[in-house]
């Protein structure tokens, strides 16, 4: 009969036995120094590799979301445009002059889903301030328009209400023109004349980088709507209408809506084409969010190839490892090591190695992500999950590969082993 | 100490063919007796002595180790029976190269359970005449230094039995002639030591010569009083 005592205190001598069984297994990888770097950085490039490609796929997702909610999900913009999947014939692009306030305020009345709007104007015209001159697109807007696109302003103030009343001849530039025509100098205050207008510059937008349509919105300039219409284009149409939904889920109801009603009012569909678009950024998104998903599955593939690969090289190390020191293997059997001794001392080893590798490869990771988004200009993601399901799966795979050297080690015959060269 | 009866080893080759190594093999050896085996190479020496370490099981015949049926025992109680019980010096010292002479002092003591004990291990290492080179890695010592750390390594975890394959057949004759002495000062401290040999001056420090011949004794003399150098 075996007292719990006696057990407990076999527990524990189990216990001390691994203690200095580890330590001494520490002592030999210090002494095994170009074995143990190369098992490490096997093991690192695996975790490096799957991390940084993970993150690209994530960085490039990361950039259509922040697009999206750049400008909402949930706006709407009506372009006056010829359809483009409609015009066979050259017509294909033309601005048409239908889109006119009557429409807007029918869409405004009717509608009822859409909470926020602004009317566009918008053309591309001659800037001139100090000495310096250049071309860029002027947007006539209302003020709703910075509040729907979620942007603010990052020195001076927004045009208002009062200045869309007056056709106010301020304008509020976007960071790039901003650059391009004051250096670092703050420009709010400065003149700028548009087409030979005068304007007040009287702020500057802050930095957003392209968007979904791939306009830069950045090197625009931006003035009241009033202004924009009699002041520099003289015009009586729109050229384009940004309507925001109240809800995600009435944004289908709407596109139908605003859509059928300006075909009633227009006569178009049927024989006669449209004369105007209706987009949403959400089937835009759609498109490239589908698209990224593809690549982050194929990316999940390559980041488990690269930990496999990396597998098999510490596999091999481990492989040449045990051939190496077979009669070391043996030596210990002699000695009085159990074959689980054997296994746990050649596991341990490994592992040890290949953890701190793939610790390294995280950090490692970190830098690749970093390195690749700035290449491929690319917000920088770093998902921790990803790096931890890496590092895990890492651990996981190493430990599999390994263990099959280390249970060889464990089953070598003592007297083979000794009388191995 | 041990008792072996009727002891038979067959080996199967490569390719397929069996070699019979031993063939009843009958023994019996007291406690603190030296006792040398002698043979030509091939004769079974080698084999005799893994099966008297535990190292191997007889293909039949039983082993009987201080009373215990060891022959019957499953590998993991065999390589507890050899860390406390037995301790081996080989013909290559089989030094692990990367560690000091006191890490492989040492190294036995690591499949017990117990904590280091480094006095014990430098004492040892002292006991050999290699005090001062306790931190000197295996590579770095000479061939006669390497074995006496290889016997302070086997003695390490205090065993009473000593097994020893050709200890000086790599040695120059002086470095064998103070490993022989080491062995024999042992022996009076009581462990019963078992020696294998080709050579008859190595044989002649023993009290006891057991001369194997194609895996059968073939003779088995007593030189003298247990001891009596
Ligand atoms: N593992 C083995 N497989 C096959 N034959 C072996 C093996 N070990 C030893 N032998 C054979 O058994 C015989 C005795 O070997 P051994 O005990 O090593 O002799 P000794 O130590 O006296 O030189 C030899 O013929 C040898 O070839
Ligand atoms: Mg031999």
């Amino acid at each position: 009969m075996e007292s719990r005592e006696r057990r407990s205190d076999r527990g524990a001598a189990q216990l001390s036995r691994y203690r200095h069984l580890a330590r001494a297994a520490w002592r030999q990888l210090w002494r095994h120094q170009a074995r143990s770097v190369l098992v490490m950085t096997c093991a690192a490039l695996g975790v490096t590799g799957s991390i940084a490609a993970v993150n690209f796929a994530a960085g490039g997702r990361q950039q259509v979301v922040d697009q999206v909610a750049r400008l909402g999900s949930n706006v709407i913009v009506v372009a006056a445009l010829q359809d483009r999947s409609t015009g066979g014939r050259a017509r294909t692009g033309t601005i048409a002059t239908t889109l006119r306030d009557d429409d807007y305020r029918a869409i405004r009345r009717e509608v009822p889903a859409v909470v926020r709007s602004s009317a566009l104007a918008t053309a591309s015209l001659r800037l001139k301030a100090g000495g310096l001159s250049k071309v860029a697109p002027v947007v006539g807007c209302e003020p709703a328009f910075f509040d729907i696109k979620h942007w603010t302003i990052d020195a001076g103030r927004p045009f208002d209400a009062v200045d869309l009343r007056r056709s106010a001849r301020v304008a509020l530039l976007g960071a790039t023109v901003a650059r391009d025509l004051f250096g670092d100098a703050s420009p709010v205050g400065e003149r700028l004349h548009i087409n030979r207008v005068p304007f007040e510059v009287i702020g500057v937008l802050a930095e957003r980088g392209q968007g979904l349509d791939v306009t830069n919105e950045d090197a625009q300039v931006y003035v009241p709507l009033t202004a924009a219409m009699r002041r520099l284009l003289n015009v009586e149409h729109y050229s384009a209408l940004v309507l925001e939904v109240g809800t995600f889920e009435a944004l289908p109801g709407a596109v139908r809506d605003v859509t059928d009603l300006l075909r009633d009012r227009h006569r178009t569909g049927g024989f006669r084409p449209d004369d105007f678009s209706v987009l949403n950024q959400q089937a835009l998104a759609d498109t490239r969010l589908a698209a990224s998903r593809q690549l982050g599955f194929f990316v999940r593939w390559i980041g488990l190839s690269a930990l496999l690969v990396a597998g098999v090289g510490v596999l091999a190390m481990a492989w040449i490892t045990v051939r190496d020191r077979t009669r070391e293997i043996g030596t210990r059997r002699a000695l009085g090591a159990t074959a689980r001794d054997v296994f746990c001392q050649f596991a341990f080893e490994a592992m040890v190695l290949a953890t701190a590798g793939a610790a390294c490869g995280v950090a490692l990771g970190w830098v690749a992500s970093r390195i690749v988004a700035a290449r491929a200009a690319l917000p920088f993601v770093f998902d921790i999950g990803n790096a931890a399901l890496a590092f895990a799966l890492a651990i996981a795979v190493n430990f599999a590969f390994v263990s099959w050297p280390a249970r060889r080690a464990a089953r070598l015959d003592p007297i083979e082993a000794l009388r191995h060269a | 100490m041990i008792e072996a009866s009727h002891l038979s080893r067959t080996y199967t080759r490569g390719d397929g063919t069996p070699v019979t190594a031993l063939r009843d093999v009958s023994l019996v050896i007291a406690p603190g007796e030296f006792v040398v085996v002698r043979g030509a190479s091939g004769s079974g020496k080698s084999s005799l002595l893994n099966i008297l370490g535990c190292l191997d099981t007889p293909t039949s015949g039983s082993y009987r180790l201080g009373g215990e049926n060891v022959s019957a025992l499953s590998d993991n109680e065999r390589s507890h029976v050899r860390s406390k019980r037995i301790g081996f010096v080989f013909q290559n010292f089989n030094l692990l190269p990367r560690a000091t002479a006191l890490e492989n002092v040492e190294l036995p003591a690591l499949y017990t359970g117990a904590a280091p004990d480094h006095a014990r291990a430098r004492q040892l290492l002292e006991h050999v005449g290699l005090g001062g080179r306790a931190d000197h890695f295996a590579t770095e010592l000479s061939g006669g230094e390497q074995q006496r750390v290889a016997i302070a390594r086997a003695l390490m975890n205090d065993p009473p039995l000593l097994l020893a394959d050709e200890p000086t057949g790599n040695l120059d004759s002086a470095a064998g002639e103070s490993v022989m002495q080491l062995l024999t000062s042992l022996q009076r401290e009581g462990r019963t030591i078992v020696l294998v040999t080709h050579d008859e001056h190595v044989a002649s420090f023993a009290d006891r010569e057991i001369v194997i011949r194609d895996g059968v004794v073939a003779s088995d003399t007593r030189r003298r009083e247990r001891g009596q150098a």
